[in-house]
């Protein structure tokens, strides 16, 4: 399969948030009904028991696992009500565990890896009992030892997070109205000019941009020059730009209105997005230079009440069945082997799983935020107010 | 004789009582006194507690120093205002949401008067309508609204449309959409139905008769205006401009939305320090700095309500 | 001699204006009915989907309730407090009479944001859990000024007389505000309430920052937004809008019926 994450024109399930079988209109939803990809099993086939309980869940919408059918299931066998909110930015989890007041009230939350090490420094994640969580062990080996693991999920003699997706983020582009695009700097040339968008990720945008320049860091640490470098980078293309792109939702619904032929960083759910609103031509890929990748995982938020309900969800989140369905509803990757026989051979393709180690170490690194920054290095203060005066 | 009830007492101005001479104009004060507590009492405790004690406190924080996400150490410092003034980059966000806000804040008040004035003075039956019209389209959800704006202003929107097939143009517009136009437009279809209605309050004091006199007595429409009907609205107008003003540069959404490459408004810095780096020092001195402007601009146009025409 | 001004480009200046105005709501209300989930051109045919989906959605469903609440209790804190304030404010003469309502009227002249944050940090400093009272409190303070500045210059505008024959026929002061200040404010101070269950129904700002687990509808929205939109928000903006105006002409009909 290719590595750039295309795909032939289908209709997809809607991202997850919907009660599709509800919904009862338009073919692009007898997909969902008939549920060709998963083969959902009895509830507890695959994970523990639970004696009730109740989800406090606060992260991005679909994280939640509402309408996975395993899970769903699951939480019904098991007596489990799930309350959610959802975040439109990273930081926004931050803030809620720290200075928002959500210590305590949620039991169930996610972060993105490189946001581990910050986050422990901050005490929001509480340390995992791993034994509580034996569906785990399936996982790839990259996503449970080795160095990654021990740089963003287990450190300092305990596990914080359990990753359980991820996805890759380069150009997403309208494939009626250019050939795909090799590189960035080709979207740097005239024949873009006021035609792409340049999203306002800050995080993707650093990663993206230093990889791309052939800087980058895995601990994200870079000396001001370097950031000047970045951001020149992002100044070049934002020559081109129509407009700075708000979020990846708003970003669909231009290339639904011919606003954008182009933009990056991308996501490859925005293809989906697209879909949805009757355009399908929208694609995802990952430039020569490279992309970056987020992969999210589970945590358990320190003082949380009813931590077991939370571990028993957790642990049956990661089964085989579940993951297949998470990858089709989500549309990102997945980290349980045993789930890629149990999906359909589109939802398989979208990812690449066979490289998975080359992926995630060196085409398209995973982003993660400075933090204990020693001096002569900029901070995460320092890179937004670079952003600010860039986006000005 | 008169049965004074102690408690709620409104209607009173300060008519002596009734034959109890000096002892019953004491009582009656001390009762009005008490009256008018009871009365202003729980505005004032609400807006102590909730508004002036958490603004203390924000102020507080302001002159203290972050250590690091939520952290503060409390060491006084000005360095926070310092940042907020010379950070590269903020005064020239501040400039973009000022500029444009004062830009909105001008427009809708001076489109209101029009049509506040035809509603008014001109409309009989209609009249109840046209007020029940302008507050309906208060209800409708001010985020969706943005969306309709691509719908309008947009590429393959209806307007680019229109133009492309009555032939005026070739090919579609595109400075319609993504720049600091869109955003005034958006501001004045939000904030215009409330100015229409704080003007049109503001006439309502003014006699019809008093118009037309002016005519009579030979004034053009525009000394009319402006020797009478203007000085006579001025509170009204004055409350359209500050609303609008204040209003439009704090929001952070419908620039982010409809700006394209200018799409950066202050109060998107203040909710960056909040909610991505955690620095409520430098968030609060931002905002405080932000809030100094609106305040200056706030009494600078109460001034111009002792103004008696042009 | 005439006596009114020609003014003959007002009539069509005053349609242009209400074009304007309801140029966006007819598109929302358009585009909830789509088929698919574009929200601009081209429009791919009639579905009532989007009403059937948030009828479905407990996250919507919750969200409308919530914002019902924090509307309600609202707007009924401030029509209370609000009257109360003016009612002491313009009828009596007192030192500090004039900084007293300046400084009613000042909350105007912050910007959401602002009130939001200090809440939050207020809040937070408090160990007070966020939660739908938290949100109600900012509302309040953010809609009392300008409820304050209706009911203040509807009473300024009040005739005393009315209020002063009828004490002088020997009615108490609870009595005169019941039966003759109150019928005759009532239709200004209903408008009035009207626009501060307005202004708290679409406040987001405020909202962003001292909302807890609950969230209110334009939370939802916005969080929408930024994932993934559709036309859902649509809906949900078209039905509170028929909702708003079916209630407003009921109101106002009930207001005609009670002042024969």
């Amino acid at each position: 399969m290719s590595l750039d994450g295309s795909f032939p024109r289908r209709d997809f399930l809607r991202r997850a948030g919907i009660i599709a079988a509800t919904a009862g209109v338009g073919p692009a939803f007898v997909a969902a009904c008939s549920s060709t990809a998963t083969k959902s099993g009895p509830a507890s086939a695959s994970g523990g028991t639970v004696k009730g309980g109740a989800i406090n869940f606060w992260s991005w919408q679909g994280y939640d696992l509402l309408t996975e059918p395993a899970v769903k299931s699951w939480r019904a066998a098991n007596h489990v009500s799930i309350h959610s909110g959802y975040v439109g930015t990273h930081d926004e989890i931050t803030a809620k565990f720290t200075t928002g007041g959500g210590k305590g009230v949620y039991n169930l939350s996610t972060y993105e890896a490189g946001y581990g090490p910050f986050y422990v420094s901050l005490g929001i994640p509480s340390a995992l009992d791993m034994s509580k969580i034996p569906n785990f062990a399936q996982v790839y080996p990259i996503f449970r030892s080795g160095p990654i693991f021990n740089r963003w999920w287990r450190f300092n003699g305990h596990q914080w997070c359990c990753p359980f997706t991820w996805g890759l983020q380069g150009i997403n582009y309208d494939a009626t109205k250019i050939k795909t695009p090799t590189s960035y700097t080709e979207l740097m040339g005239p024949t873009f000019k006021g035609k792409i968008g340049v999203t306002d990720d800050i995080v993707a945008a650093f990663v993206i941009g230093a990889h791309a320049l052939g800087i980058f860091k895995a601990n994200s640490l870079y000396t001001p020059s370097q950031v000047s470098k970045i951001i020149g980078f992002w100044t070049q293309l934002k020559k081109n730009a129509r407009l700075i792109v708000p979020s990846y939702g708003n970003m669909a619904d231009l290339f639904v209105a011919g606003e954008i032929v182009a933009a990056t960083p991308g996501w490859s759910a925005v293809n989906t997005f697209a879909a949805q609103k009757g355009d399908n031509h929208v694609t995802h890929v990952i430039p020569s230079e490279g992309a970056a990748t987020f992969c999210d995982g589970f945590m358990i938020p320190s003082q949380a009440s009813d931590p077991d309900a939370a571990y028993a969800y957790i642990n049956e989140a990661f089964s085989p069945e579940a993951q297949a369905q998470e990858a089709e509803a989500l549309v990102q990757a997945v980290v349980n082997p045993k789930a890629l026989p149990l999906m359909n051979s589109a939802t398989r393709a979208l990812y690449p799983y066979d490289q998975l180690d080359t992926v995630l170490t060196s085409r398209a690194p995973l982003e993660a935020i400075p933090v204990k920054v020693p001096s002569g290095y900029a901070s995460f203060a320092d890179w937004e107010n670079a952003w600010t005066a860039f986006k000005a | 004789m008169q049965a004074l009830q102690t408690g709620k007492t409104p209607g009173l101005r300060s008519r002596p009582s009734n034959g109890r001479g000096v002892a019953g104009r004491l009582r009656a004060r001390t009762r009005r006194r008490l009256a008018i507590i009871v009365l202003v009492g729980p505005a004032i405790v609400l807006l102590l507690g909730a508004l002036f004690v958490p603004a203390v406190n924000l102020l507080v924080k302001s002159v203290v120093e972050s250590t690091g996400y939520g952290q503060v150490a409390y060491h006084f410092t000005f360095s926070n205002y310092v940042s907020a003034v010379t950070t590269p980059g903020y005064l020239t966000v501040a400039l973009n949401a000022f500029g444009i806000g004062a830009l909105a804040a001008v427009i809708c008040t001076a489109a209101s008067y029009p049509i506040a004035y035809f509603i008014n003075f001109r409309l009989r039956r209609g009249k109840n309508l046209a007020l029940f019209l302008v507050v309906a389209s208060l209800f409708s959800s001010y985020l969706v609204r943005l969306y309709a704006w691509y719908t309008i202003l947009g590429i393959h929107g209806v307007l680019n449309d229109a133009l492309v097939r009555l032939g005026v143009i070739k090919q579609p517009l595109l400075f319609l959409l993504f720049n600091r136009w869109a955003v005034l437009i958006a501001f004045v279809n939000i904030f215009l139905p409330y100015t229409i209605l704080m003007i049109s309050s503001a006439m309502q004091n003014i006699q019809k008769d008093l118009l037309e006199s002016a005519r009579v007595l030979g004034a053009s429409p525009f000394r009319t205006f402006s020797r009478v009907l203007l000085p006579l609205t001025m509170t009204g107008a004055v409350g359209a401009l500050a609303y609008t003003f204040i209003l439009s540069s704090g929001d952070y959404i419908t620039p982010a939305l409809l700006g394209g490459l200018n799409g950066e408004f202050v109060g998107q810095i203040v909710s960056n320090q909040f909610i991505a780096l955690g620095d409520v020092p430098l968030g609060a001195a931002i905002s405080f700095v932000m809030l100094a402007v609106f305040l200056a601009v706030y009494f600078a146009l109460t001034r111009l309500e002792r103004f008696k025409g042009i | 001699m005439r006596r009114k001004f020609k003014v003959p480009w007002l009539p069509v200046y005053t349609v242009l204006v209400f074009a304007f105005l309801f140029a966006p709501i007819a598109l929302v209300v358009l585009f909830s009915f789509n088929r698919t989930a574009s929200l601009t051109f081209p429009f791919h045919g009639f579905s009532l989907r989007w009403y059937r989906y948030v009828f479905a959605s407990p996250s919507y469903t919750s969200a409308a309730l919530a914002s019902l609440q924090v509307g309600l209790t609202t707007l009924v804190v401030v029509a209370i407090v609000g009257t109360m304030a003016a009612l002491g404010i313009t009828r009596n003469e007192f030192p500090g009479r004039r900084a007293l309502r300046s400084v009613l009227f000042a909350p105007a002249a912050l910007p959401g944001l602002f009130t939001g944050i200090a809440l939050l940090t207020f809040f937070v400093q408090l160990h007070v859990p966020l939660s739908l009272w938290t949100v109600t409190v900012g509302h309040v303070i953010y809609t009392l000024p300008y409820f304050f500045l209706v009911a203040n210059s509807r009473l300024n505008r009040f005739d005393v007389l009315l209020e002063e024959s009828a004490r002088d026929l020997g009615a108490s002061p609870w009595q005169t505000f019941r039966k003759v200040t109150l019928p005759i404010i009532a239709p200004t101070l209903i408008a009035g309430a009207l626009v501060v269950f307005s202004l708290s129904w679409d406040e987001v700002f405020i909202t962003f920052f001292t909302v807890g687990s609950r969230s209110t509808l334009p939370i939802v929205v916005y969080s929408t937004v930024r994932q993934a939109v559709d036309p859902s928000v649509n809906a949900i903006s078209a039905m509170l809008l028929a909702g708003s105006l079916v209630f407003i002409f009921g109101i106002r009909r009930f207001l005609a019926d009670v002042q024969q």
